[in-house]
């Protein structure tokens, strides 16, 4: 795209010098005066010499025949004198050599146009192909440099001044500045994205704004280089460097100028058109997750709606059973009194649920539950429900205990016993027969400040993609040994709300056929006021 | 581009000198050359005699400057006074006898290892790459341009070509090859041109050098001062100079652009009455 000028090859210049010796030979031969009408043959070689090698080729090509004719035109002179055929002759040498400059610079500035457009199409093909903008940058390079005729082209991309990117041609691996790959990070590059000027080294070798070349690097050719900033809108965003042995002309480097400012957008847009695709990448993805965490959601609901009325209809039909038995039939008192227990107990389970799904309902809508913060004994809190729970079960043995030095804990004693609860509940509906369950509660040995309350189980365990969703409300894991377990899939999601509001936290452990382990922790209030109490059963 | 891995100062250094070398070392060499004519105009020396220290002093100073690579001319152990020394002995012994003359040829000999001793401790040096290429092209060059010069002369002003005696036209091109050629190449060429083309760009290093090159040929004493001769001397080594930078940028070697000088130089010794 730059005066290289030269189109042809080692064999046009012979065919070139070879067709001009033979239109010599016989011009000198046919020759009677010094200006012989077969002359004008030579105007053939010479546009043939510009149009393939341009100003050089067409200049050498005019000298050549100049030299070739001379012999005709110079003993003529020497002996005639300047008469109208000398004169005629002498002209010819002006005609050779200007239609051979001129010609050859018209061509070789059509041809310097053509190849520009030719670049920026290949460029502009390249900046649009790409996905990734460092393998796109690397082929950018490798263009340039064969449309430059350069030794090497380097493209480094700034951001607000800083170097980010350094792409020397396709194949090597792009660099980060920082990590050598021969880039200072005082370089003239730098200096091009402050300026914002373009900066031409007539010599890098010998040149004295630059720091002294590495040992061994010197070569007899003369190495110029060209940085040029790559200006997008008002914003310098990278510099090309170009490296070219030999000349380097001011039109040529003006050439590279315009390139710059038509390579500094295309990289502008092609980056515009990445971050656009990857935007779009990821709200596609967003989109996706959201879909599937919608359907994810309805599937929860229709599943815990059939739970719900599973749940509630069990404690309802078991209350309409007795209540209609003890309405229809003579009833013995102490078989009434059992019966009105059942159904005390089944009011109590549906009082739970009612109050469960009311307080999920308050989380869900933002308000969350009204708590009431103090000092509270953790100890008699496990020894309560582990008096209770146990009562309630004889399949499994269940120990609590509390450690001696155990703190008051600034919580709010109801949603505590109720998080308690929730754990308890949890362990014992997810344990085999003959379980151990363990409830306990210690000074934090990993979070000064805190109290932590404990419950393990000896269990099926958690899959450890689902340990991650246990505290979603609505979440159940599936496991065959545990299928037949009724629960409405909030209690976890309930106590993790609590103690969180509480400011705490709430993590669950497992290995699976092993057990699991849920830990909570709560801020402490003051030193424990009496010794812990403790039971093991 | 290991431009981008060094630091850059705006501010920089100052620039290197145009010249690859001090006026003031050719001081002595000037005075030289002053002291053999100046004994020679009032008789204390013969003329010949003057003319072999004249040869010596000017080839041995072109020399010295395009060997001194950017130092001091007369730093110790210099190239310049080793191959001044040989001009001397060599233009002492060509004088003495016609086959004398082959003893310019250990000039080019000692320019040739004083570069590679040179390039071998990490300096630039003369470039001297051998490329047969090249070289053929240099050749072809300077033999069109030789051979042009013999039409045109013999046409133009009747001069006639002659190879016989052999001796003296041996004699002289072993003169050109040592000494003319030589000196020429490596000064003009080598280190002036050298410099140039970094500092200024091909056109302007390749005129000034060789610009410089053909006003040398002009104070030649032994130039006949005819006007057709000069004109011949500025239009065929305007042109042998120009084709010499070219061949040095474009082979990144001087051997090119000498054999060319030597071809045309070659030429121009068959030509009777030089």
């Amino acid at each position: 795209m730059v005066s290289r000028g030269a189109g042809g090859s080692a064999r046009d210049l012979l065919g070139g010098i070879v067709g001009l010796t033979v239109i010599a030979a016989a011009t000198s031969w046919a020759a009677e005066s010094p200006a012989p009408p077969l002359r004008h043959l030579y105007l053939l070689p010479i546009l043939w010499g510009a149009v393939r090698f341009g100003q050089l080729g067409g200049l050498l090509a005019g000298l050549l025949a100049v030299l070739l004719y001379s012999p005709l035109v110079l003993p003529a002179v020497e002996q005639e004198g300047l008469t109208e055929e000398t004169l005629d002759g002498l002209v010819t040498f002006g005609i050779f050599l200007g239609i051979g400059a001129l010609a050859g610079a018209l061509a070789q500035r059509a041809r310097a146009q053509a190849e520009r457009y030719n670049t920026l199409l290949a460029l502009q093909r390249i900046l649009g192909s790409g996905d990734e903008i460092e393998p796109t940058l690397a082929a950018v390079t490798t263009e340039l440099r064969s449309a430059l005729g350069a030794r090497e082209v380097a493209l480094m991309l700034f951001s607000e001044g800083e170097p980010l990117l350094v792409v020397r041609r396709a194949g090597a691996p792009p660099a980060r500045p920082g990590q050598g790959e021969g880039f200072c990070d005082e370089s003239a590059a730098r200096w091009v994205v402050r300026e914002g000027r373009s900066l031409f080294i007539a010599d890098p070798e010998t040149d004295p704004r630059l720091g002294p070349p590495p040992p061994g690097s010197r070569s007899p050719g003369v190495r110029r280089l060209f940085l040029v900033p790559l200006r997008a809108r008002d914003d310098c965003i990278g510099v090309m460097a170009v490296e070219r042995e030999g000349e380097f002309p001011r039109s040529d480097r003006t050439a590279v100028e315009t390139l710059g400012l038509q390579l500094a957008l295309g990289i502008e847009n092609a980056r515009l058109a990445a971050r656009q695709r990857r935007f779009a990448q990821e709200l596609e993805e967003k989109v996706a997750a959201a879909t599937r965490s919608l359907r994810e959601l309805d599937q929860a609901k229709t599943d815990f709606l059939s739970i719900v009325s599973h749940e509630l209809k069990t404690p309802l039909t078991a209350v309409q059973g007795f209540s209609e038995l003890l309405l229809t039939r003579p009833i013995l008192p102490d078989r009434a009194r059992q019966f009105l227990g059942y159904i005390h107990q089944e009011a109590e389970r549906l009082g739970r649920i009612v109050a469960d799904l009311l307080d999920l309902s308050r989380i869900e809508l933002g308000r969350g539950v009204e708590l009431h913060r103090s000092p509270v004994a953790l100890g008699p809190l496990l020894q309560a429900n582990g008096e209770l729970f146990q009562a309630q079960t004889s399949r499994h043995r269940l120990i609590w205990e509390a450690s001696p030095d155990l703190p008051l804990a600034l919580a709010d004693r109801d949603a505590t016993d109720q998080v308690i609860k929730n754990l308890l509940s949890n362990a014992l509906k997810y344990s085999p027969e003959g379980g151990v369950v363990r409830l306990w509660a210690a000074r934090s040995g990993r979070e000064p400040g805190m109290v932590e309350i404990g419950v393990s189980d000896q269990g099926v365990g958690i899959p450890a993609e689902a340990l991650l969703r246990v505290f979603e409300k609505y979440y159940r894991v599936s496991h065959p040994a545990t299928v037949r377990a009724r629960g409405l899939g909030i209690g976890l999601a309930l106590a993790k709300h609590l103690i969180e509001a509480q400011g705490g936290r709430i993590w669950a452990e497992s290995q699976e056929g092993r057990g699991s382990r849920f830990v909570a922790t709560l801020p402490i209030a003051a030193e424990p006021l009496r010794p812990a109490l403790g039971s093991d059963r | 581009m290991d431009g981008l891995a060094r630091p850059f100062d705006p501010a920089g250094g100052a620039r290197r000198p145009v010249l690859p070398f001090s006026i003031l070392d050719f001081v002595p060499f000037c005075a030289l050359l002053a002291v053999g004519w100046g004994l020679a105009w009032v008789g204390v020396v013969s003329i010949p005699a003057a003319r072999v220290v004249g040869v010596a002093g000017f080839h041995g100073a072109l020399l010295a400057g395009a060997l001194a690579d950017g130092r001091r001319v007369w730093r110790r152990g210099t190239p310049g006074l080793v191959c001044t020394g040989l001009l001397l002995i060599a233009a002492t012994l060509s004088h003495a006898s016609v086959w004398g003359s082959a003893s310019y040829l250990a000039v080019p000999v000692a320019v040739g290892i004083f570069t590679f001793r040179d390039q071998a401790r990490g300096d630039l040096g003369l470039p001297l790459r051998w490329d047969p290429g090249a070289v053929a092209l240099g050749l072809a060059v300077g033999l069109f341009l030789g051979v042009h010069l013999l039409i045109s002369a013999s046409r133009t002003l009747g001069y006639q070509i002659r190879l016989s005696p052999l001796a003296p036209i041996l004699a002289a091109l072993a003169y050109d090859a040592g000494a003319n050629v030589c000196s020429a190449e490596c000064f003009f060429r080598g280190a002036l041109f050298g410099r140039w083309q970094r500092r200024w760009g091909f056109w302007r290093a390749a005129g000034a050098a060789t610009g410089l090159s053909v006003i040398r040929y002009l104070f030649d004493p032994a130039l006949p001062r005819s006007i057709e001769v000069v004109t011949g001397v500025v239009f065929y080594l305007s042109l042998l100079g120009l084709s010499g930078c070219a061949l040095v940028w474009w082979s990144g070697s001087l051997l090119p652009s000498a054999a060319a000088s030597l071809a045309f130089f070659s030429a121009y010794r068959t030509l009777a009455g030089w």
